[in-house]
């Protein structure tokens, strides 16, 4: 039964992929990376590695798709003149994409099959006995914990690189600054003034 | 590794009738509705001009900026599910690890704060 | 399970956690202090150079023994000791002449010198790393860091084509990395460099995969040192950076990748280095050529520069490639000398500055040695350095590599990289004849501070008088190398 999933599963993620790249609106190509992102999943969980499949569930098809589409609705491209560019481009990017399915390729053949082959064996072993979610939290806090606090390092980075290249404080918008307004006082605010008769303030 | 297959059966058993539901109702709709397919039936209007410009507005650049933000936060979520589930192994240690990471991304919450980076305008 | 790190541990990352606690103090002082007011600006720069100084300190007061710690993700030696200490100097040097550039360039920000801290910490954790994991994530920590400052000048377009344009080459990279990284994994199941070197990659069994794996990574390297040919984004990027930026750019992160290459190249692949000698080889002289022959018809100074800097490290690839002790001193001398001596270059072009505006044009030095003599001598002395004219530290720096390359036996690589070398002193000369023998319409006077022109004169004046002491600089570098090398 298995590996009808498996073949299901990848050949829905080839297919929403290859569509990714061919349909004509934009909007679409990103619900069909959803489609490709769902099917990875599925994928991810066959292999036993279920944490990194509802991973790519909240990351990718929570966050990152969403904000391809932003990016999509922010950019006003003109879509024709874009798809132009690719008839010209494509022996290029056929090349490349060749030049990285031949490794693929190699890879298979380089490889021996079998757990007991893979040199990182242990780690199998370890998955069978343990839910790999508890796995992961055992090591990445306490042995990784170097790892781990860079990682938070680099989330702080992308946090101020993304306000400094994106933000723009605006001028002449009024705000309402709700401490300025409690501390305002009497004395800086009103001001007595005696005003003689038949003259103006 | 077998039962772990064994818990995703309903979700899958869940798909396939969610799939085969609404693919029952498109086919459906296609075979007993009258096909009478026609050019206008997909033009904007029936009469008048055609659009003069896409439909499309374009979104303001703070959208990307609230997003991309979210997109940090989700991220530091996802770190804490195996904390979670881990916490009874890892101990004191694990806890005061995440707590530091987590002061890292309050710093830069404190920095976001800061800059209005939250704010509208 | 052990979960408690001792305190050993910490002692080896101690530089980092410094730097990190100081970033956690910068960022709340830099908001809650008014953000961009201009006359806090220099208050920043100061607190960001007490930072690197602090973690200067902590440098070279800690162990200076190989040792490895947190569960051997993290190592230290004197070698990576001296890289560090090199990194945090030119940084500190590169923020002091860049205070005049951002102030009239209105690059007044506080994110700015966070931004450089930033990437010092990734450049520290990249050169402490004893595993592809932590490479990866001081890589990232540091180009994501130096994405933003490309771009840092947000009304310019060049510099945000600079930034978009060193993204996304730069996350391309990043991603040959980590496919490279992957399948290293797959065949060995490690990422340690340790426990590579040991007798997990044996000689007699190498697979084409390895070899993918390995061309994969050595490029991603490459990318990031802008080694032909993964040159192209170079020029166009130290062009639309700001130009404080490109000098950054030019020295401090060249540190950076050259340590963690000699790191890759000498401790987890040396069994195997039948498969990278002759890469690392052409890709060296490959480099050499292009950076002599781009910079040839460059009217502007900072592309000129650029290409500058693809043929230097050509030489250190080149040096690097004899995977030998003499190879490995070779280009420790010569990344000093290149960082020392790119400084003073740019701490000239930093200077170059009439009615508030820079010049970048090579034709604007016309006429110089008349009306500023201490800046053309200064930069006529850095210039034939860089050109390799005896006795100049940058000949010495060019004769230690091709003395390395004859003795290892490669006599007609290094006759190859000689007529480079004589090549790319062309378009040095010609600065040097601009500035002696054009004549110019306007004269002015350059005003600069007292600090730039203090770093200026040093800077020369070590290239000057380098072959008095260069004896005990080789023998230093000859005893540094051997950390590596057992």
């Amino acid at each position: 039964m298995l590996p009808v999933f498996f073949y299901l599963f990848s050949i829905i993620a080839i297919f929403s992929a290859i569509m990714v790249i061919t349909t004509k609106n934009p909007v679409h190509s990103v619900f069909f990376l959803i489609l490709t992102f769902f099917n990875s999943t599925g994928l991810f969980v066959l292999m036993g590695a279920e944490f990194l499949a509802m991973l790519l569930l909240v990351v990718y098809v929570g966050a990152v798709a969403v904000l391809f589409l932003f990016v999509i609705m922010m950019l006003n491209i003109d879509f024709s003149s874009l798809r132009a560019g690719m008839i010209k481009n494509a022996p290029l990017g056929l090349l490349i994409g060749a030049v990285l399915l031949g490794e693929i390729i190699f890879s298979f053949i380089g490889m021996k099959y079998g757990i007991s082959e893979i040199p990182g064996n242990e780690l199998f072993v370890k998955l069978s006995e343990i839910e790999n979610t508890r796995a992961l939290g055992n090591v990445i806090y306490t042995d990784y914990i170097y790892l781990f606090q860079c990682a938070g390092l680099i989330l702080l980075v992308a946090m101020i690189g993304a306000i400094v290249l994106t933000h723009r404080r605006r001028e002449n918008v009024k705000k309402q600054d709700a401490v300025k307004q409690t501390l305002r006082d009497k004395s800086d605010s009103i001001e007595v003034s005696k005003v003689e008769i038949g003259k103006g303030v | 590794m077998t039962s772990l297959y064994i818990e995703y059966l309903p979700i899958a058993i869940f798909i396939a009738f969610a799939g085969g539901l609404s693919l029952l109702f498109a086919l459906s709709s296609w075979v007993i509705g009258k096909q009478l397919p026609d050019s206008e039936k997909l033009s904007p209007y029936e009469c008048g001009f055609e659009p003069f410009e896409d439909a499309r507005i374009q979104f303001d650049v703070r959208f990307y900026l609230v997003a991309i933000l979210f997109i940090i936060f989700d991220l530091e979520v996802a770190f804490l599910f195996p904390w979670a589930v881990a916490l009874s192994d890892i101990g004191l240690f694990g806890f005061i690890s995440m707590m530091i990471f987590l002061f890292l991304l309050t710093i830069g919450f404190i920095y976001e704060w800061k800059k209005g980076a939250l704010e509208w305008d | 399970m052990n979960s408690v790190s001792n305190i050993s541990d910490l002692s080896i990352a101690l530089p980092e956690i410094f730097l990190s606690l100081w970033l956690l103090i910068f960022i709340p002082l830099g908001v809650y202090s008014g953000g961009n007011k201009l006359n806090r600006q220099s208050y920043f720069s100061i607190f960001s150079i007490i930072g690197l100084l602090g973690t200067l300190f902590f440098l070279l007061m800690g162990d200076h023994r190989a040792s490895l710690g947190f569960y051997d993700l993290v190592v230290t030696d004197k070698l990576i000791i001296y890289l560090k200490a090199l990194i945090l100097f030119a940084a500190i040097i590169v923020l002091i002449i860049s205070e005049r550039y951002r102030s009239i360039e209105n690059l007044y920000i506080f994110e700015y010198p966070l931004l450089i801290l930033f990437s010092i910490l990734g450049m520290l954790v990249m050169l402490s790393s004893n595993n592809f994991i932590t490479l990866y994530l001081g890589l990232e920590l540091q180009s994501l860091a130096l994405y933003v400052l490309a771009a840092a000048k947000k009304d310019s377009l060049k510099s945000s084509e600079a930034g978009l344009k060193y993204f996304i080459l730069g996350a391309l990279a990043s991603g040959f990395f980590l496919f490279g990284v992957s399948l290293l994994f797959g065949i060995t199941g490690t990422t340690s460099f340790t426990i590579l070197s040991f007798n997990y990659l044996n000689p007699n069994e190498v697979s084409l995969l390895l070899i993918f794996s390995i061309i994969l990574i050595i490029s991603s390297i490459a990318f990031k040192l802008s080694i032909a040919p993964f040159h192209m984004w170079t020029p166009d990027v130290y062009e639309g950076a700001p130009t404080s930026i490109t000098a950054y750019f030019a020295i401090v992160p060249k540190i950076a990748a050259i340590g963690v290459l000699m790191r890759i190249l000498y401790i987890a692949f040396i069994d195997i280095n039948f498969i990278w000698l002759q890469l690392v080889l052409v890709l060296g002289l490959l480099s050499i050529f292009v950076g002599a022959f781009g910079a040839l018809l460059q009217k502007n100074i900072k592309r000129l520069l650029a290409y500058s800097a693809i043929s230097n490290i050509g030489y250190i690839f080149l040096a690097l490639s004899l995977g030998n002790q003499l190879g490995l001193e070779s280009s420790l001398l010569y990344i000093t000398i290149y960082a020392i001596s790119s400084i003073g270059v740019f701490t000239f072009i930093l200077s170059m500055e009439k009615d508030n505006i820079m010049l970048e044009n090579i034709s604007s030095y016309a006429g110089l040695s008349k009306s500023n003599p201490f800046y053309a001598v200064c930069l006529g002395i850095l210039l034939l350095s860089m050109a390799g004219l005896p006795p100049l530290a940058g000949f010495i720096a060019k004769f230690y590599v091709f003395k390395a390359v004859i003795t290892s036996g490669y006599l007609l690589t290094a006759i190859i990289g000689i007529i480079g070398s004589v090549i790319s002193a062309y378009y040095y000369l010609n600065i040097i004849k601009v500035m002696y023998l054009d004549d110019s319409d306007e004269s002015f006077i350059v005003e600069s501070k007292v600090s730039m022109k203090i770093i200026l004169f040093t800077s020369s004046l070590f290239i000057l008088t380098f072959i008095i002491f260069a004896d005990n600089i080789i023998n230093f570098m000859t005893y540094i190398s051997r950390a590596i090398i057992l």
